[in-house]
C-alpha cells in the first residue's frame, strides 16, 4: 500500500509552511530582543519615519514574508484536482 | 440629516441588496443545506481571499487593536507581527487537505468532517458542544462592539434621541437605552441578511466589507499622514510624549450660579483648580442644582498639554494619582519595546509575550472554525494557491497602515487613554472634518462596522449549520429539503435573537471575553482537525481526548487567572498565551491516548491516504 499523491504533496506543503514560520519568528523576535528593547530617551533612531527597529526588524522581514508567500504560492504548492470538482464546473 | 449618515446608510442598503441575490439564488439550488451553508464548494478566487480575510479581522482589529496602538505606541507593530505569516500558515497548513477530505466524506461542517472520518457520532458531538458554547461567548462580544460604532454615529440625530427617549419607557433599570436601541438596528442589521441569503450572502458581504476596510484604511492613511505633517514628524512628536497620569477627580463649577446643572462630559479637556494641567475625565457626570461640585469620577492627567480647546464650565479637582507601573516620564517610551503600561510594571510586551502573540495569531487563526469552513468551501487548487497571495497583500496593507495611522493619530487627537476605543470613530470624524469631506466619516466608520458585521454573520451561520447539520440531520436523516430549508432560517433566526437577549446586559470585560473564546476554540480544534488530516494512526478516542483536554486546561487557566486577579482574565503560565498550553495538551493527549487505543479500522483510513 503506497500513500495517495495527494497525501504526499499535502506533507511536503506542509514542511515548507512550517520551515518559513520558524525563519520568519526567528528573524523578528531574535532582532526586536536585541534592538526593540533599548532605551530611545535621549535621541530617537527613525528610519524612514517609523522607528529603526520597527522597519529592519517588522517592515523588512514582513515584506521578505510576502514574497516567500509569492513563491511557496507558485512554485511549492501543486495544483491536484478534487473530486467533484469537474461535476462543478459543469 | 448627517452626512456621515447618509454614506453610512446607502452602504447598509448595498448589503441587504447583495443579500437578496444570493438568497434567491440559494433558494434555486437542488441541494439547500450544502448551498446554504458552504456556497456549493465554488467560492472563486475573490470571494474565497476576501471572505477569509475579512472573517479573521473582527471588530477587534479596528476598535480594539487601534485602542491598543493609541495607549503603548509603535510595540504594537511587533504585537501584530506575526500576521505576516498567517496567510500562508492559515489558509496553507490545512486548506488543501481539509477541503480534500471533506469533499471525499460530503461534510458540510467542521464537526461532521471529524465525525465522518472517525465513523463516530461521538466526536461530531463533542466538537459541536464545544463549537456552540465558545461561539456564543465570540458573538456576545462582537454585538456589543457593533452597537458602540452605531452610537457614535447617530450621537446627535434627533431621531435617534427620539427612539432613546421611547425606548426607555420599557427599559428595565440598570440598562442603558442608547445601548439597547443600537443593538437592536445593528442586530435587526445582520440577523436580517444572514437568515436570508446563508453563506453566499456572507460570502458576498465579506467581499464588499473586504473592499470597505481596504479603501478605509487607505483613504485614513492618506489623510493622517498629510494632516500630521508625515510620518517622521509624528514618530518625533510622539518621541516627546509622555504618558499621562491615571487619577481620581471631582469637578467644581467655576461660575457662582449655583443653580444651573453643569455636564461633565467625558473625552473633553478641563483644567485644573491649581491652573498647572489638564484632565480628561473617562466617564460623564454632573454638577447637580445646589451643589458645587461633581461625585467623583476616574480621569487622565496631562501635565504637559496645551489643548486648543478646553472647558470653561469647571475645575478639576485631583482626589488622587497613579503614575504608569511602567514609562513614566520617560520619553521615547512609545517608540520602542516594552511600551508603557499602567499596571504592569515590566511594560506592555515583554519579549515571552510577543513570542507567544507571533505563536497565536497564524495558528490561533488556522484552528478558528469560521475559518476553517472557508477552507472547506474553494472550488480548486488554483484558487486557493491565489487567494494566499491576495490575503497577504491585504493583510500587509492593513494591518501596517493601522499601526502607522493611530501612531500618527495620537499626535493629532491626544487625551483619548480614558476612552481608547473610542479612538478609531473619533479619528476618522477628525480627519474627514478637516479634509471638509464629513461625509468621508460614514465610509470610514463603515471600515470597522464591515469587520464586526462580517464576523458576526459567519459566526451566527456557524453556529446554525451545527445545529441543523449536526444535530437535527443525524435524528432525522431523511428530512426533506423543504423541511431543512425552514429549519436552516428558524435556527439562524433563533441563535441571533439569543445573542442579543444575552447582550441586553453586556460583560464588563469585552476585550477578554473575545480572547476566552477565540482562544478556545482555536486550542481545542486545532489539533484535533490537523492531526486528523496528517496522522492515519489517529483514533476516535484521541481525538475527544484531545478535544476536551483543551477545553479543561482553557477553563482552568482561566479559573486561576480570575481567582488571581479578579478579572476576567486567564493565567498565563510561563508569560504564555494559554492557546499554547491548549494545544500542547491536546496534542500530547491525541498521540498517547490514540498509541494506547488499538489501531484504527483499516477502511477508516484507506479512503483519506492510501492510494
Amino acid at each position: 500500500m503506497t500513500q495517495s499523491k495527494h497525501f504526499k504533496q499535502s506533507k511536503r506543503e506542509l514542511v515548507f509552511f512550517l520551515s518559513g514560520w520558524i525563519f520568519f519568528a526567528a528573524w523578528v523576535l531574535i532582532y526586536a530582543y536585541f534592538n526593540a528593547y533599548k532605551d530611545q530617551e535621549k535621541e530617537a533612531s527613525i528610519t524612514l519615519g517609523m522607528p529603526s527597529w520597527v522597519f529592519w526588524g517588522i517592515a523588512i522581514p514582513w515584506i521578505c514574508a510576502t514574497a516567500f508567500t509569492i513563491y511557496i504560492s507558485l512554485f511549492v504548492i501543486k495544483d491536484q484536482p478534487f473530486i467533484n470538482e469537474k461535476e462543478q464546473k459543469k | 440629516m448627517n452626512p456621515a449618515l447618509i454614506s453610512f446608510g446607502i452602504y447598509v442598503l448595498i448589503v441587504f441588496a447583495l443579500a437578496w441575490i444570493a438568497g434567491n439564488s440559494s433558494s434555486k439550488s437542488k441541494s439547500f443545506v450544502s448551498e446554504y451553508f458552504l456556497g456549493g464548494r465554488a467560492l472563486g478566487l475573490w470571494a474565497f481571499a476576501l471572505t477569509f480575510a475579512t472573517t479573521n479581522a473582527s471588530g477587534g482589529s479596528f476598535i480594539g487593536f487601534p485602542a491598543k496602538i493609541y495607549t503603548h505606541g509603535w510595540v504594537l507593530a511587533l504585537w501584530i507581527a506575526g500576521y505576516m505569516t498567517v496567510p500562508f500558515i492559515a489558509i496553507g497548513l490545512l486548506g488543501k487537505r481539509l477541503n480534500y477530505v471533506a469533499r471525499k466524506v460530503n461534510a458540510i461542517t467542521l464537526p461532521e468532517v471529524l465525525g465522518k472520518r472517525f465513523k463516530s457520532d461521538s466526536v461530531t458531538l463533542v466538537a459541536t458542544s464545544i463549537i456552540v458554547l465558545f461561539m456564543f461567548f465570540y458573538l456576545m462580544a462582537q454585538f456589543k462592539a457593533g452597537g458602540m460604532i452605531l452610537s457614535t454615529l447617530l450621537a446627535d440625530e434627533p431621531l435617534f434621541m427620539q427612539g432613546i427617549e421611547f425606548i426607555s419607557r420599557f427599559t428595565p433599570s440598570g440598562m442603558d437605552p442608547e445601548y439597547l436601541l443600537t443593538l437592536i438596528i445593528f442586530s435587526l442589521v445582520v440577523i436580517g441578511y444572514v437568515v436570508y441569503g446563508g453563506f453566499k450572502a456572507v460570502v458576498w458581504t465579506d467581499m464588499m466589507q473586504g473592499i470597505i476596510m481596504f479603501l478605509g484604511v487607505a483613504i485614513m492613511l492618506i489623510l493622517v499622514l498629510s494632516q500630521v505633517g508625515g510620518l517622521e514628524r509624528a514618530t518625533r512628536e510622539l518621541h516627546k510624549m509622555v504618558p499621562p497620569k491615571a487619577c481620581v477627580v471631582a469637578f467644581e463649577r467655576t461660575s457662582d450660579n449655583s443653580q444651573e446643572k453643569i455636564l461633565i462630559k467625558k473625552g473633553t479637556w478641563y483644567r485644573t483648580s491649581d491652573n498647572d494641567a489638564f484632565v480628561v475625565p473617562s466617564k460623564s457626570t454632573f454638577i447637580t442644582e445646589g451643589t458645587n461640585e461633581s461625585s467623583s469620577v476616574k480621569a487622565y492627567l496631562y501635565d504637559d498639554s496645551n489643548p486648543e480647546t478646553f472647558s470653561k464650565t469647571s475645575m478639576a479637582q485631583i482626589k488622587s494619582e497613579e503614575e504608569y507601573a511602567y514609562g513614566n516620564n520617560k520619553k521615547g517610551v512609545y517608540l520602542s519595546a516594552p511600551g508603557p503600561d499602567l499596571k504592569k510594571g515590566t511594560g506592555f510586551l515583554a519579549i515571552v509575550t510577543a513570542l507567544s502573540f507571533f505563536i497565536f495569531w497564524p495558528f490561533g487563526g488556522t484552528g478558528q472554525p469560521a475559518n476553517m469552513v472557508r477552507l472547506m468551501a474553494f472550488k480548486n487548487t488554483q484558487t486557493l494557491r491565489r487567494s494566499i497571495i491576495t490575503v497577504a497583500f491585504f493583510y500587509s496593507f492593513i494591518y501596517f497602515c493601522l499601526v502607522i495611522i493611530f501612531c500618527c493619530g495620537k499626535v493629532l487627537m491626544p487625551g483619548m487613554e480614558g476612552n481608547p476605543d473610542r479612538v478609531m470613530p473619533e479619528l476618522a470624524a477628525l480627519l474627514s472634518k478637516n479634509a471638509g469631506m464629513p461625509w468621508l466619516a460614514g465610509l470610514l466608520v463603515a471600515a470597522p462596522f464591515a469587520a464586526i458585521m462580517s464576523s458576526v454573520d459567519s459566526f451566527i451561520l456557524m453556529l446554525s449549520s451545527s445545529l441543523v447539520r449536526d444535530v437535527y440531520q443525524r435524528i432525522n436523516p431523511n428530512a426533506s429539503q423543504k423541511k431543512l430549508k425552514s429549519l436552516s432560517y428558524l435556527i439562524t433566526l433563533s441563535v441571533g435573537i439569543l445573542a442579543v437577549f444575552a447582550m441586553m446586559n453586556p460583560p464588563q470585560y469585552l476585550q477578554d471575553l473575545i480572547i476566552f473564546a477565540s482562544g478556545g476554540l482555536a486550542g481545542c480544534l486545532l489539533m484535533p482537525i490537523a492531526l486528523c488530516l496528517y496522522w492515519p494512526r489517529m483514533t476516535p478516542k484521541g481525538a475527544i481526548a484531545g478535544m476536551l483536554g483543551a477545553l479543561i486546561i482553557h477553563l482552568a487557566l482561566t479559573v486561576i487567572g480570575f481567582k488571581m486577579t479578579g478579572n476576567f482574565e486567564p493565567y498565563d503560565l510561563l508569560d504564555l498565551n494559554p492557546f499554547i498550553w491548549d494545544v500542547i495538551g491536546s496534542a500530547f493527549l491525541i498521540i498517547s491516548v490514540s498509541l494506547l487505543d488499538k489501531n484504527p479500522h483499516q477502511e477508516n483510513t484507506e479512503q483519506f491516504f492510501i492510494e
